[in-house]
């Protein structure tokens, strides 16, 4: 037992970061932790909302059809798909191909503690999705006159905490059998992406269909995953038998992945090796492309860096296409144009491609720190990323936008599209000062530069500034939509250039001095 | 070739990890820079090749500064690092080929890579993925993309470490054909034997300083390099 505690401690202080904050001593570390507690704040509450604004979104259809005790066991089932998406997203680097691996397996720790060590971490992470959804839904369901005693109490909580157990085991074994399939071919990385994003892309569908029959469908469907679960806030027995099945299937998955834990990592630290290259006439390029070639290498070489940076971008577009199919929404074009600052400000600000794009070159950065390229060079050649991924989908979404919100002017739709170029361009230029001021080049674990830097934080608080002034704005001010559009336009120009500049003039200085 | 004026380099605010330091490496001379651990030589080699930012003094190569005139002096110039950290997303030969456009490298690329591919033995692994290369291996391939741009100064931290020895006897070949091509080489070691008989002058630095500078017959004598070494250790 003791063991287990003691490799959970030690993974507990390398995730967060935590032994570095306890043993450095300095000031700039202290900002750093407050930094981090500000971004898991943020993080949070930004959760929390979500769950929120969908539990209302569900809670108005099921009121309707007086189903409001549906509610809870309906967000169970939507907190289990997202703690599934997420668990699939990092079950193979949570449980397999730990760099620290090696080293633990020559001690002598039995092979189920250090399973048990990983899979408890995924299992809290999964906790901590259902508790973010759940508890908002909470207090949507006392609004629309939900009935809460006792049993309901007990019932949501042991529900709660078994419910993230299923998620777990279902992710595990996908995760397992893609890792395992994947293993066996070149391209592993890009085979997870795939079948991530068609996950996710079913997911988002699926929550964007506002008509409310359709929203039945959708409410049947997240049903099918946990048939039990409603059941379970009405009996005892059902409940009962609701925590065995989501328990037993995590103690099974558990169980096997001990038993090929060993054989699983040996797979993963074979390297596919032909050794039959045969040199040919290679082919000559401009030191820019290679350099913009080895950008994009690297994100598609990263599910997490791909995944995490270009999300945004690609479920507006999907989004876009959605409300073409939705033609009661033309109803509300007005609203939804005056909040495409918004909107877009969120989606192409929250995590721009360059927020982390310095900080992953890592310990490669060498390489190019001692080529002959100008640092101004490298830092155009990390904004034409953002470009391609982000502002050319901005350009297509904001098309599908003024399509399917067709009832405003042609100057409208013209500034729809305007401001989400802008827009997406200044989530770059802002992602690129900001990781240019807050590198972390030195990282054990890519989730680290991607999802922890101070960069990205300042990044994220930018679009939830940005997205909360002028979302408040279009609802509240009385202006006309096209001077919503306008100043958000205008203001996001300026800032562009303003932003630009500070990078092609101090830039190339800061990135000496940070790196 | 390589010309270090009063480097002086600070780790915070207090620590200098190299201090006034001041060297001249000549056209055709290979350069050995020896050491303790933690003495400053891979503070100094980075310096160089502009990896790092340094406070105090300057360093030119063929006159021009380096931090002046970074691109120029990094076009002239390769770097090999003790720890081969490269792009494990690319194949062997996508990572030579990047380096040769990046240096303009033109059709000769062909020729030269596959001379020395054959001479390091990795010829075969150039299509396999970096990540499946051993230490060794990409040790191999950092030294290849650093010749295959034919450099004027080359600087090498620790480059035997992790080569056997066919590759080493091959690198030590190389390193003396460029320098009689006209080339410069400056380079950090811990085996002394190397540093004996390969260099044609050598520095020790120890604690950021330049403690002894000069041949063999000038700085050791009738000694070994290695019973200088533990002298100077032990002051």
């Amino acid at each position: 037992m003791s063991n287990f505690f003691s490799l959970v401690k030690v993974q507990f202080l390398s995730y967060f970061g935590i032994n570095k904050v306890l043993h450095s001593g300095k000031k700039s570390k202290t900002i750093r932790t407050f930094g981090a507690l500000l971004f898991a704040l943020i993080f949070t509450s930004a959760f929390g909302f979500i769950g929120y604004v969908y539990s209302e979104m569900f809670a108005t259809s099921l009121s309707l059809t007086g189903e409001i005790y549906k509610l809870i066991p309906l967000m169970v089932g939507m907190s289990s798909l997202v703690a599934f998406a997420f668990s699939f997203y990092a079950s193979s680097s949570a449980i397999y191909g730990f760099k620290d691996y090696e080293m633990i397996s020559a001690m002598p720790v039995k092979t189920h503690t250090v399973v048990l060590s990983k899979v408890f971490f995924s299992y809290v992470a999964d906790l901590l999705f259902t508790l973010l959804i759940i508890i908002p839904s909470l207090f949507v369901y006392k609004n629309y006159g939900g009935v809460i005693d006792g049993y309901f109490i007990i019932s949501t909580l042991i529900i709660s905490i078994v419910s993230p157990f299923f998620p777990f085991a279902l992710s595990t074994v996908i995760g397992a059998l893609v890792t395992f399939i994947s293993s066996r071919f070149k391209r592993k990385n890009l085979a997870q992406i795939i079948l991530l994003v068609l996950i996710m892309v079913g997911f988002f569908a699926l929550s964007m269909l506002e008509d409310a029959g359709l929203m039945n469908k959708a409410i049947e469907k997240i049903y099918f995953i946990f048939p039990l679960c409603l059941k379970a806030f009405s009996s005892i027995t059902d409940l009962v038998w609701f925590s065995l099945a989501c328990i037993s299937s995590a103690t099974v998955v558990t169980v096997l992945t001990c038993l090929t834990y060993r054989k699983m990592n040996t797979l993963l630290s074979a390297r596919k090796k032909s050794a039959n290259f045969k040199l040919k006439q290679l082919k000559i390029n401009s030191p820019t492309r290679v350099l913009l070639v080895r950008e994009l290498k690297r994100l598609t070489s990263a599910p997490t860096y791909l995944l995490n940076t270009v999300m945004g971008a690609f479920f507006t577009i999907v989004a876009g296409v959605s409300f073409i199919f939705v033609p009661s929404l033309s109803l509300l074009s007005d609203l939804f144009i005056r909040l495409v600052p918004a909107i877009f400000g969120f989606m192409f600000m929250l995590a721009p491609t360059t927020s982390c794009s310095l900080s992953i070159e890592g310990e490669t950065f060498w390489i190019i720190k001692t080529m002959p390229v100008s640092i101004k060079k490298l830092i155009n050649v990390k904004l034409s990323v953002n470009l391609i991924l982000g502002v050319i989908p901005a350009f297509i979404s904001s098309i599908l936008f003024a399509v399917a919100f067709n009832g405003v002017s042609i100057w409208c739709s013209i500034l729809v599209v305007l401001c989400a170029l802008s827009i997406s361009l200044l989530g770059g230029n802002l992602g690129m000062i900001f990781n240019i001021l807050l590198p972390m080049m030195k990282w054990d674990n890519i989730n680290k530069p991607v999802k922890q830097g101070g960069a990205l934080l300042l990044t994220m608080l930018c679009a939830f500034v940005f997205a909360g002034l002028f979302g408040v704005g279009a609802i509240y001010l009385k202006i006309a939509t096209f001077w919503i559009l306008f100043i958000a336009f205008s203001f996001t120009i300026v800032l562009n250039v303003v932003v630009y500049l500070l990078l092609m003039t101090k830039g190339e200085k800061l990135i000496n001095q940070k790196t | 070739m390589l010309k270090i004026n009063n480097l002086t380099k600070y780790y915070g605010k207090t620590f200098k990890a190299v201090d006034d330091l001041s060297l001249h490496v000549k056209a055709g001379e290979i350069y050995g820079f020896i050491g303790h651990n933690g003495a400053g030589k891979s503070t100094t080699i980075k310096s160089i090749v502009g990896a790092i930012d340094f406070e105090q003094g300057d360093i030119l190569i063929n006159s021009l500064s380096v931090k002046d005139n970074p691109v120029e002096c990094k076009k002239v110039m390769a770097y090999i690092p003790d720890n081969p950290d490269v792009y494990d997303y690319l194949t062997g030969i996508q990572y030579i080929n990047f380096v040769c456009d990046i240096f303009r490298v033109g059709e000769e690329r062909n020729q030269r890579i596959k001379e020395y591919a054959t001479l390091f033995q990795i010829e075969k692994n150039l299509g396999d993925l970096i990540s499946s290369y051993s230490h060794g291996m990409k040790q191999k391939l950092v030294i290849i993309s650093a010749l295959v741009h034919n450099p004027k100064l080359l600087v090498l931290d620790e480059p035997f470490v992790g080569l056997d020895p066919i590759a080493s006897h091959r690198l030590k070949e190389l390193m003396r054909k460029l320098c009689d091509d006209g080339g410069a080489i400056f380079f950090s070691t811990h085996v002394l034997e190397v540093a004996e008989k390969l260099c044609d002058r050598v520095g020790i630095i120890k604690g950021g300083k330049l403690v002894k500078e000069g041949t063999m017959e000038q700085i050791a004598g009738d000694k070994s390099l290695e019973s200088l070494f533990l002298e100077i250790a032990d002051e």
